[in-house]
C-alpha cells in the first residue's frame, strides 16, 4: 500500500486546477465589467437647431423655443404663470402607434426654471398630443409653465433620450425598447412673444 | 474510428434538432397572445363575446365634425379611412375598444384619437345582448401608401391576451381603387 | 440486466402513470383555483322575498322594475338590493357583481347609473351601486339599499333574474326569483 496515493493525487489536482480556471476566469471578467462601467461616460454629442436627431424609436428635430402667455391650445396660462413652449417636428419610428413619446425630451439641467414634465400638444390641432402614428411626422410643442417672478433663460438645454430595439425581451420573449440612453443636447434660444 | 465519428454524428443530428426546436417555438407573447378570427369586408365575424361586420370603407383628405356646438376640422400628412362597421355582443354585455389598421408591411396603425369624439363613433360604445346591432365609424389616419392590402383587426383590449381578434381584410375591389375625397362630413354620416 | 433491475425498471415505468398527472395537478392547482374563484357555477336560489346569505351580508331582492322603454325596443330596468351587513371587512370582499340573466344563458351587467335620478313614479331617490356601498365600510348591523341599472330588450325583462356574486365567495352566486 503506498503511503500516498500519487494517481489519485494527481486526478483531484487536475480537478481543483480546471475548477479554479473557471472561476479565476468569472472573477476576471466581472472586475472588467465593472471597470468599464467606472469609466466616466462620453460627452454627449451636440446637435444644432432643426438638425434631424436619430433617437432610436423617435426621430425628432427640434425647432425653437418662445415665451407665451397663452397655451398652445390657445387657453390662457394661470394667474402668476408664462409658458416656455419648445417646438419640435417628431416621427414614429417604429412599427405601432405610440404614446411614450414624453420620455424623448428632458430640459437639462432641471432647474426650477423648468420644473417637472412637459405637457405635450399637437399644433396641428391645437390640442393635448396622445398618439403619434408611424412614418407621420407631425409638429408637437412642449410646454413647461414658467412663473412670473423666475427671470427667462436665454437659452434652453435640452437632451435628447434614446432607446434600443430588443426583437425578444428577457421577460416575455416580447419586441420592445429598452436601456434609455441620452443620445443628444440641443441648446435653443429663446424668443419672447406676445 | 467509425464509432466515434458514429457519435459525432449522432449528437450533431441532436444539436440541430433541439436547434430547430428552439428556433420554432413561438415567443410567450405569441403563444399566449391574440387568438385570431378571419374574414372579410361583408361578412359577419363572430369572435368570442362580439359580432363584427365591416360595410364601408371611405378615404378623405379632411374631415369635418360638429361637436358640442363647435365645428372642428382635422387635415392630416396621409389620408383618413373612415369605416362603417356593425357590433353586437353575443351573451354578455361587452365594449369594445380597440380597432387597428394594419398596413401591407405590417405597420399598426391605431384608431385615430383626434376625433375621438366625433359623432358615431363605434368604439368605447356598450353593446349589450339582445339589442340590434349598432352601427358607427371607426376612423384611422394612415400614409397613403398604407392603403391598399390593408387588414382590419378588432378586438376588446388593445392586446388580447388568449381572447379573440377579428383579422378582416380590406383588399377587396371595393378598396383596391381607393377613391380620396377632398373632404368628408362625419355629421351627415353618423345620420346614415 | 438482473431480475432486480429489471423490476425496478417496471415500477419505474409504472410510477410514471402516477407521477405525471401528479406533476400537472400540482402546476395547474393556482391556475385551476383563481378560475374556481372568478367563475360563478354554484347556484343559490332564492325564493321570493326571502333573505340569503352571501359574503357577509344577508341579501334581499326589494324591487326590480321597468324605468323606461325607448323606441329601438330597449328598456331600462332598475333594480334593488336590501343587504343587512353582518361581519366587518366587507371591503374585502369586492368586486361585487350584479347582473340580469335569462334562462337562455345571455347576462346583462349594470350600466352607469348618475347618484340621483328620478324614480318612475316621479320621486327623487339616491342610488349607490354595490361597489360604492361595500367600498364604504360599513359596519355590521348596518343596512345598504343597492340600486343598479340594465339596458336590456324589453321582451327579456319579463325573464330575467337577479343574481349577485362577490369576488371571495364565487364560485358561489345567489338568484333571486321574482313575483309573477
Amino acid at each position: 500500500m503506498p503511503l500516498l496515493n500519487i494517481h489519485g493525487l494527481r486526478q483531484s489536482l487536475v480537478t481543483r486546477i480546471a475548477t479554479g480556471i473557471g472561476g479565476a476566469i468569472a472573477v476576471i471578467v466581472s472586475t472588467g465589467y465593472s471597470i468599464v462601467a467606472a469609466i466616466p461616460s462620453v460627452e454627449i454629442p451636440q446637435f444644432e437647431p432643426k438638425a434631424p436627431i436619430a433617437a432610436g424609436a423617435w426621430q425628432v428635430v427640434p425647432l425653437h423655443a418662445s415665451i407665451h402667455a397663452r397655451r398652445p391650445d390657445g387657453n390662457p396660462m394661470p394667474q402668476g404663470t408664462r409658458a416656455l413652449i419648445v417646438e419640435l417636428d417628431m416621427t414614429n419610428q417604429t412599427a405601432l402607434s405610440r404614446n411614450d413619446f414624453a420620455s424623448v425630451l428632458a430640459a437639462d439641467p432641471l432647474g426650477a426654471e423648468m420644473k417637472g414634465t412637459p405637457t405635450y400638444y399637437l399644433v396641428r390641432d391645437k390640442t393635448i398630443l396622445s398618439t403619434l402614428h408611424p412614418n407621420m411626422t407631425e409638429r408637437v410643442a412642449a410646454m413647461w409653465p414658467l412663473a412670473d417672478n423666475v427671470a427667462v433663460p436665454e437659452h434652453v438645454r435640452l437632451t435628447i433620450t434614446a432607446k434600443t430595439y430588443k426583437p425578444r425581451d428577457n421577460l416575455y420573449g416580447a419586441p420592445g425598447w429598452f436601456n434609455a440612453k441620452k443620445v443628444a443636447a440641443v441648446t435653443l434660444p429663446v424668443a419672447r412673444s406676445d | 474510428m467509425i464509432r466515434v465519428f458514429g457519435y459525432l454524428l449522432a449528437i450533431a443530428i441532436a444539436a440541430g434538432l433541439l436547434l430547430a426546436m428552439q428556433r420554432s417555438t413561438p415567443g410567450y407573447a405569441n403563444l399566449t397572445g391574440p387568438i385570431p378570427v378571419v374574414g372579410k369586408v361583408g361578412d359577419l365575424i363572430e369572435t368570442r363575446r362580439f359580432d363584427v361586420t365591416l360595410e364601408t370603407i371611405r378615404f378623405a383628405r379632411r374631415l369635418h365634425f360638429t361637436r358640442y356646438g363647435r365645428n372642428h376640422e382635422r387635415d392630416t400628412t396621409g389620408v383618413w379611412a373612415v369605416v362603417t362597421a356593425k357590433f353586437s355582443a353575443r351573451n354578455v354585455s361587452v365594449t369594445v375598444n380597440s380597432a387597428t389598421w394594419q398596413g401591407p408591411t405590417e405597420l399598426r396603425y391605431s384608431a385615430s384619437s383626434r376625433v375621438e369624439n366625433a359623432p358615431g363613433v363605434l368604439l368605447g360604445r356598450r353593446l349589450e345582448p339582445g339589442l340590434s346591432p349598432q352601427r358607427g365609424l371607426i376612423i384611422f389616419e394612415i400614409p397613403a401608401d398604407q392603403v391598399a392590402d390593408a387588414t382590419l383587426l378588432v378586438s376588446e383590449t388593445n392586446w388580447p391576451r388568449l381572447d379573440s381578434e377579428a383579422r378582416i381584410s380590406l383588399s377587396s375591389p371595393a378598396t383596391g381603387t381607393a377613391l380620396v375625397a377632398d373632404m368628408l362630413d362625419l355629421n351627415r354620416l353618423a345620420d346614415d | 440486466m438482473t431480475i432486480a433491475e429489471r423490476r425496478w425498471r417496471r415500477l419505474s415505468l409504472w410510477g410514471l402513470i402516477v407521477v405525471l398527472p401528479l406533476v400537472v395537478a400540482v402546476k395547474a392547482y393556482d391556475d385551476a383555483r383563481e378560475w374556481w374563484q372568478s367563475s360563478e357555477l354554484i347556484e343559490r336560489l332564492v325564493t321570493v322575498g326571502a333573505t340569503a346569505q352571501l359574503g357577509g351580508a344577508d341579501w334581499r331582492l326589494a324591487d326590480i322594475r321597468l324605468a323606461a322603454e325607448r323606441s329601438d325596443g330597449s328598456a331600462v330596468v332598475l333594480v334593488q338590493l336590501e343587504a343587512v351587513v353582518r361581519e366587518t371587512g366587507m371591503t374585502m370582499r369586492l368586486p361585487c357583481k350584479v347582473a340580469l340573466r335569462d334562462a337562455r344563458g345571455q347576462q346583462w351587467l349594470p350600466t352607469f347609473l348618475p347618484p340621483a335620478v328620478r324614480s318612475p313614479d316621479g320621486k327623487r331617490m339616491t342610488t349607490t351601486s354595490c361597489n360604492a356601498a361595500m367600498s364604504s365600510k360599513p359596519q355590521p348591523g348596518a343596512q345598504l339599499t343597492i340600486t343598479e341599472s340594465f339596458i336590456l330588450p324589453r321582451a327579456a325583462f319579463d325573464d330575467v333574474t337577479p343574481t349577485i356574486s362577490m369576488a371571495a365567495d364565487r364560485p358561489i352566486f345567489l338568484r333571486f326569483l321574482r313575483k309573477r
